[in-house]
């Protein structure tokens, strides 16, 4: 009997998980640890509610308070105001808003700088004239990619030191509108006497020395930040020619990935406004589930299947990973939606959005800089991506 | 917790895909299920391959009690749509099994567990276990015999 068993169970040594399962698990656990707390003992949410009501009600007194002193107090001059330190939920809606337009203009300023040193170092007539032009056209861009820099709102103790970076950074913009004049009158522009771009030293510095007054967390990139960065690979400045080729074999692949993202997205927005309607939620989760697989199979594989340019290895690496993680989100999130499981999929909402805008802000932002680098332009299309057209 | 997968999630994703009588779909979302609450909870868990055991198959007595209740699906197609293809001799067998003794027939059987493991990594007493793979035996026992006369026919 126990032989007969064993042979017939057996036939269980043919099966597995599917592919994913850990990757679902890993996702699921990260929504659980976000909401691990909300699964209170009824007398337990009864407290908890309570303990919340009364401290509301203390908060909306301590305000209330706070008026009436602050409108019966002397009026301040500003000169000696001790401002209020800067909160770490401050101080993240900066860096985060404030990281793709940074780590351009960084990426210009390290150009600039590494093409000042080429240009200074005495190359012969004709690579000077070819180093005149990257200086000249990085600091354009300096002046350009500091425009949106400008309608930034930071927080009031950071606000001298970010204003003192938009001038230095405008006035680095300004300098080369003279000199690019020059340069189309037929005129040499004299360069050797203009100074390293370093204001952005200053204002990490800055960042850093809030960060520790007031023991909050820089996200790691904010470290890489400056002039003092290792130098990235410049490349000589003549037209790379594998570029518009890449561009051109990549339109089809990531419009189509871009479509699937929009068809998941749209699914999941249609089942949060109608989840109330019977069968609802098993027929979009079914669609996004499908869209995911698509990511997965088709876009991954074509995608996978370019040859990329060698400096856009890197970020393409990271890129494809970004990928796979999308797939893997939109699956996790149509799982939710098919077993109608609202509170779920409300809770790993805003982790989906982030993943799926993830893969193709990384990848406009990689492009931009290596066109940037070699001296490449980029069709209008890559600028639209991500932004729903 | 990737050693851990590796390790023991084949293990459990057989077992609950045993314990389900071969569902494929259940065994992939409560392994996964089973997993994520390990990686979350892992701080508060002293024995971690026991508490993936008992949670995965409370997480799957759950879904199926559920599944009896409030299901609208015929019980066929369920079957014809999610339930792997296993031979019909294994399928019988299974069906005719309750999912406590499904559990304890894999484990003894096809894991090689004693019945200390067993009982432990089902959530129950040695007693039970032994109780369990009893009836189980004298179940399959009946099914099997019938098989085999149905073969030399």
């Amino acid at each position: 009997m126990s032989r007969e068993l064993r042979e017939l169970l057996g036939e269980f040594d043919a099966y597995g998980p599917s592919e994913g399962v850990y990757q679902v698990a890993t996702e699921r656990a990260r929504v659980l640890t976000g909401t691990s707390d909300s699964r209170l003992p009824k007398v337990g949410r009864v407290f908890a509610i309570g303990a919340a009501l009364a401290a509301l009600t203390v908060c909306i007194a301590l305000l209330a308070l706070a008026a009436h002193s602050r409108s019966t107090a002397p009026r301040n001059d500003g000169s000696n105001t001790k401002l209020r330190p800067v909160t770490q939920a401050q101080l993240d809606v900066l860096v985060t808003s404030l990281r793709v337009p940074l780590l351009k203009l960084n990426a210009q300023i390290l150009i600039a700088n590494t093409a000042l040193d080429a240009y200074k170092a005495n190359p012969t007539p004709a690579t000077a004239l070819r180093w005149r032009q990257v200086i000249l056209n990085a600091l354009g861009r300096i002046g350009h990619d500091v425009r949106p820099l400008k309608s930034i709102v930071v927080p009031r103790p950071l606000t001298p030191a970010w204003t003192d970076f938009v001038r230095s950074e405008s006035n680095d913009g300004a300098s080369v509108v003279i000199t690019g004049s020059d340069l189309g009158n037929n005129a040499t522009p004299d360069l050797l006497p203009l100074n390293y771009v370093k204001p952005i030293d200053h204002l990490k510095v800055v960042l850093l020395l809030c960060v520790a007054a007031n023991h909050l967390k820089l996200p790691a990139w904010v470290g890489g930040l400056g002039t003092g960065t290792p130098n990235m690979p410049i490349v000589d400045p003549v037209m790379h020619p594998g570029l518009p080729v890449f561009v051109n074999v990549l339109a089809p692949r990531i419009y189509k990935l871009q479509q699937d993202i929009t068809f998941a997205t749209t699914h999941l927005h249609t089942y949060m406004t109608a989840s109330t309607v019977a069968g609802v939620g098993s027929l979009e989760g079914l669609r996004m589930i499908q869209a995911a697989g698509r990511i997965h199979r088709e876009d991954y594989a074509s995608l996978m299947a370019m040859t990329v340019p060698p400096h856009l290895r890197p970020a393409w690496t990271s890129f494809m990973r970004m990928v796979q993680a999308t797939a893997t989100a939109i699956r996790v999130e149509g799982t939710y939606v098919k077993d109608n499981n609202l509170r779920a999929a409300k809770a790993g909402r805003r982790a989906y959005i982030r993943k799926v805008e993830q893969p193709i802000v990384r990848l406009k932002t990689a492009l931009a800089k290596y066109a940037a680098r070699t001296h490449a332009k980029l069709p209008d299309w890559i600028n639209k991506l991500g932004t729903g057209t | 917790m990737a050693g851990l997968w590796s390790a023991e999630g084949g293990a459990l994703w057989r077992a609950l895909f045993a314990a389900s009588a071969g569902r494929r779909d259940l065994a992939d979302d409560i392994t996964a299920e089973a997993f994520a609450r390990l990686i979350a909870y892992q701080r508060t868990v002293r024995e971690p391959v026991p508490w993936l055991f008992r949670t995965a198959f409370r997480l799957l007595a759950k879904e199926l009690r559920r599944e009896r209740t409030s299901s609208t699906e015929p019980v066929d197609e369920i079957a014809s749509d999610r339930v792997a293809p296993l031979s019909p001799a294994l399928t019988q067998a299974l069906q005719v099994l309750t999912m406590e003794q499904r559990i304890a027939i894999f484990l003894h059987y096809y894991a090689d567990l004693p019945i200390r493991d067993v009982a432990q990594l089902s959530g129950t007493t040695q007693a039970a276990v032994r109780v369990r793979l009893h009836k189980a035996r004298r179940r399959l026992r009946d099914v099997l015999d019938r098989e085999e006369v149905l073969h030399v026919a």
